[in-house]
């Protein structure tokens, strides 16, 4: 058995007491095992310890997992979180992509090896990006009344925004669609159009992307595959998925495979999504001046198996197309 | 879905043209049935006048042929008395003759009218005449047409124009001279009299045709407009089959969606169900793999442990003791490693831990089957507190949240009733309840059981807002739903209350209290198990030869 690496704290929540009992015995020879088994004391352990990783249950009674997790977020960013659910509920799944903003989203029943090594990966991202952070105890000091009622939703603020227009990525099958949100865009935004894949890799291989919305369903082509070789090629790019299809399971994989910044449903009002745009393009800003925060990128630095594995060999297919895309356009 | 609504609307579409074709059936048959019978009654006036016209020209042609004959005579008398040359030198015969002269002016005027007329209703009847003065009125006369009459015209006209001349010609010569033509008088006279017999003749025979057609034209009106009616009828009849048909398929139709809405409602509430108990399997199914994995990792240590003092035990007993030197320290390192980290504890309580999750599962398991009862006959003894019980464990998932569950059940009796749909029922109302309460974060359920008199009663309770009064009538009702499009089919209630009710001879009535929450009476009679009493081992009774 490996050396106990008594550096990384992880927390584990679950209001099924069997459940901690178990993970503990998982991750106790490799980690410093704390436990809760609701919100409140989750928090609470957070508030007065270093957490690098939290493993939290989604259904608890109180709080829920996603609701925990961005407290959390807040008391101590540089946390990585993940949730763990029985994919039955759509809601939860989406409020925990849209306000969770998890590192990665596990199933139950779960694999003790996937675990293992999503909890690893989770640990190294923490160590990295822990340095970057600002002392903990100075965000408990400022923002002492960060508690469940009131949370403020971005932690830092990011660099202000740049004066000339930035650059918005929309690839978009459906060309009356496309056209309407080119209307409705093009004025705050440099507008970027996309009809296909091709002309998608074009854009990105010319101009800099902040910001992409994307379809998934892209023409036959799976979305998630060509959403995974963007993400590996451009990892600061902040992607929001614009989709009629309203599926768990679909939104799991984009979390997991090219942490998705938001998911909205087809249709949705212009204000929440230009809303959405203004926070991504924030969030670009930040990847711009702090590469630590992307925690994707430094998964796929210092975890780049971890990535691969979810690569299929259509993503793959893509990414070489994507590479030579840069290469001939001198990216 | 889309071809189907099409069709419908087609059907639809289809019935209402049907509907107008027979309306317009219905009103052409009325139509023409008016139609016809005005066309008749101007017939039958037609007829009339000249039935009336045929009367006249009789009495026409009788006077005529009077006033000729009285002509005559009296001037056969007139001629008598001046043909005696001594007679006419009597003054008093001078003015007899001048008085027969007189009668003869008055007769003949008389005899010049009469036969003018005679003329002229002739012709009316022959050619027609708008206006036909009689008698100082005048008639619009139609020439005869149905030549079963017109024979007899035409007889009376062939006979008369010939001669009308002659005829009329005397008594205007008289008119103008006061001198008679003998031999045009004799001739008028013979004509007058050989044919008085065939003109009354044709003339009568041509009355009785008319007549005859008018009864022949009134008997076919009996029969058309009989006919008239009964396709009337017949229409009536086919459009009120067609509408009471159609309105079957409609009726057919509505209890067709609504089985099908039923259906979904309890598809839904099973997909509820399954998805609950997903849920909750997930859970114990997680950490039983997990644990198992452990004790497989475990399970390795424990292997290499053992091999290794195994080892050492094998060379201490073959004499080695050059190895067993070398593999006892191995031995006791990786033994203390075991202890050190409390591995036998772990597998222990790991082993613990996945047996009481199997247990949870099984339990889980035995509730689903209590809960839904497939394979159990529908109606049966059961006890209401433990398809509660059961009921609770589905909807754990959606009350471990924000519920606190507060039992408050009496002893209550076996009661005989299909415990699945009860489930259902039970199932529905705490969904609610839990629904209710979930904005609020937090509240509490309570059930409540009982027996009343010959009922059990089970009241099942929130804390919730409570029901607006606006609707609280309404909830019942079938498609009624305050839920978002897709939550919810609005079913639930009504079905709820049709297995109380229909299925159950019970009661469902609830009681809301604004901002303090609602309450759920559901009343089921209570009755002796029926079924052991009826239980019989054949359906009739054997016969043994």
């Amino acid at each position: 058995m490996a050396a106990p690496n008594s550096n990384i704290n992880i927390l584990l929540v679950d209001d099924e007491p069997l459940v901690l009992q178990s993970l503990s015995a998982t991750f106790r020879r490799q980690y410093n095992v704390f436990t809760a088994n609701n919100g409140k004391d989750a928090i609470e352990v957070v508030r007065q310890n270093t957490i690098h990783v939290v493993l939290s249950d989604q259904r608890m009674p109180g709080m829920l997992g996603h609701e925990v997790l961005r407290i959390i977020k807040t008391i101590s960013p540089s946390t990585i979180r993940i949730l763990l659910t029985g994919y039955s509920d759509l809601d939860a799944i989406m409020n925990s992509v849209n306000s969770g903003e998890v590192f990665r989203y596990l199933t139950k029943p779960w694999k003790v090896d996937q675990l293992r090594e999503t909890v690893s990966a989770a640990a190294e991202i923490a160590m990295k990006v822990s340095q970057v952070y600002p002392n903990k105890a100075d965000i408990m000091r400022s923002g002492a009344a960060a508690t469940a009622e009131g949370v403020v939703e971005e932690e830092v603020a990011p660099p202000p925004a740049p004066t000339e227009k930035e650059n918005l990525l929309i690839v978009e099958f459906n060309r009356e669609q496309l056209n309407t949100m080119i209307k409705v865009f093009e004025k705050k935004y440099a507008v970027l159009p996309a009809a296909s894949i091709q002309e998608a890799f074009d854009q990105m291989s010319k101009n800099q992307v902040s910001v992409m919305v994307s379809d998934l369903n892209l023409n036959s082509e799976d979305g998630l595959d060509f959403l995974y070789a963007v993400k590996q090629e451009y990892p600061n790019i902040v992607i929001i998925l614009l989709t009629q299809v309203r599926d768990a399971l679909l939104a799991i994989k984009s979390i997991n495979e090219f942490q998705v910044y938001r998911y909205h449903v087809k249709p949705c009002s212009v204000e929440d999504l230009d809303k959405t745009i203004q926070s991504a393009m924030a969030r670009a800003r930040t990847y711009k001046v702090q590469p630590t925060r992307n925690i994707h990128a430094i998964a796929k630095e210092v975890a780049p198996q971890l990535v691969e594995k979810e690569a299929t060999e259509k993503g793959n297919w893509w990414r070489e197309k994507l590479r030579a895309a840069k290469r001939f356009f001198g990216g | 879905m889309a071809d189907k609504k099409d069709k419908k609307e087609g059907q639809l579409n289809f019935q209402y043209t049907e509907l107008v074709i027979y309306g317009v059936l219905f009103l052409t048959l009325v139509a023409s049935v008016f139609v016809l019978n005005i066309t008749i009654a101007n017939d039958s006036r037609r007829d009339t006048e000249q039935i009336f016209c045929a009367t006249k020209q009789q009495e026409y042609w009788q006077r005529s042929l009077r006033s000729l004959l009285k002509t005559q005579t009296t001037q056969a008398e007139v001629e008598a008395i001046t043909s005696d040359s001594l007679l006419m030198t009597m003054p008093d015969q001078q003015a007899l003759v001048e008085t027969k002269r007189k009668i003869i002016d008055t007769v003949f005027t008389n005899y010049r009218h009469t036969i003018e007329d005679f003329s002229k209703t002739v012709k009316a009847l022959d050619k027609g005449d708008d206006q036909l003065r009689i008698e100082g009125t005048e008639y619009a006369i139609d020439a005869v047409k149905d030549p079963r009459a017109r024979v007899f015209i035409e007889d009376i006209a062939q006979r008369w124009y010939p001669r009308a001349d002659t005829l009329i010609g005397v008594s205007h010569q008289y008119a103008g001279t006061r001198k008679l033509d003998a031999n045009l008088l004799l001739a008028s006279i013979d004509f007058a009299i050989q044919n008085d017999e065939s003109i009354l003749t044709a003339n009568r025979e041509f009355i009785v045709k008319l007549g005859e057609l008018s009864t022949e034209r009134i008997n076919s009106l009996q029969r058309i407009q009989i006919l008239a009616l009964v396709a009337g009828i017949a229409v009536f009849i086919a459009m009120a089959v067609r509408l009471t048909i159609s309105l079957r398929k409609q009726q057919q139709i509505i209890a067709e969606s609504q089985g099908q809405l039923i259906q979904s409602e309890k598809m839904a509430s099973l997909g509820q169900m399954v998805a609950g108990l997903a849920h909750e399997m997930n859970t114990p199914l997680g950490f039983v793999r997990n644990n198992v994995e452990i004790i497989t990792e475990n399970e390795k240590e424990f292997h290499h442990a053992l091999q290794q003092s195994s080892a050492v035990l094998k060379d201490l007993v073959k004499g080695n003791y050059a190895d067993v030197e070398n593999s006892i320290p191995k031995a006791i390192e990786k033994i203390n490693e075991i202890e050190s980290i409390g591995m036998i504890d772990e597998n222990r309580s790991m082993l613990e831990g996945a047996i009481q999750g199997l247990d949870r599962i099984q339990e889980l398991i035995i509730n689903l089957k209590n809960f839904s009862r497939l394979d159990q006959s529908m109606m049966q003894s059961a006890n209401v507190n433990e398809c509660l019980d059961s009921t609770l464990v589905i909807a754990n998932h959606i009350l471990k949240r924000h519920m606190t569950v507060e039992k408050h059940y009496g002893q209550v009796p076996n009661i005989l009733c299909a415990p699945s749909q009860l489930n259902q029922v039970f199932l529905n109302i705490i969904t609610n309840a839990a629904h209710a309460t979930e904005d609020r974060g937090r509240g509490t359920l309570t059930l409540k059981t009982s027996v009343q008199k010959d009922q059990v009663v089970v009241q099942i309770s929130d804390d919730g807002p409570g029901i607006p009064k606006e609707i609280i009538n309404k909830i019942f009702d079938p498609f009624f739903t305050t839920k978002p499009v897709g939550k919810g089919t609005g079913m639930g209630l009504s079905i709820s209350k049709k297995i109380i009710e229909e299925g159950h001879n019970g009661r469902i009535d609830v009681k809301t209290e604004k901002g303090k929450g609602t309450d759920f009476f559901i009343y089921l009679p209570m009755k002796k198990s029926e079924i052991q009493d009826n239980e019989k081992v054949f359906d009739s009774a054997p016969v043994f030869n």
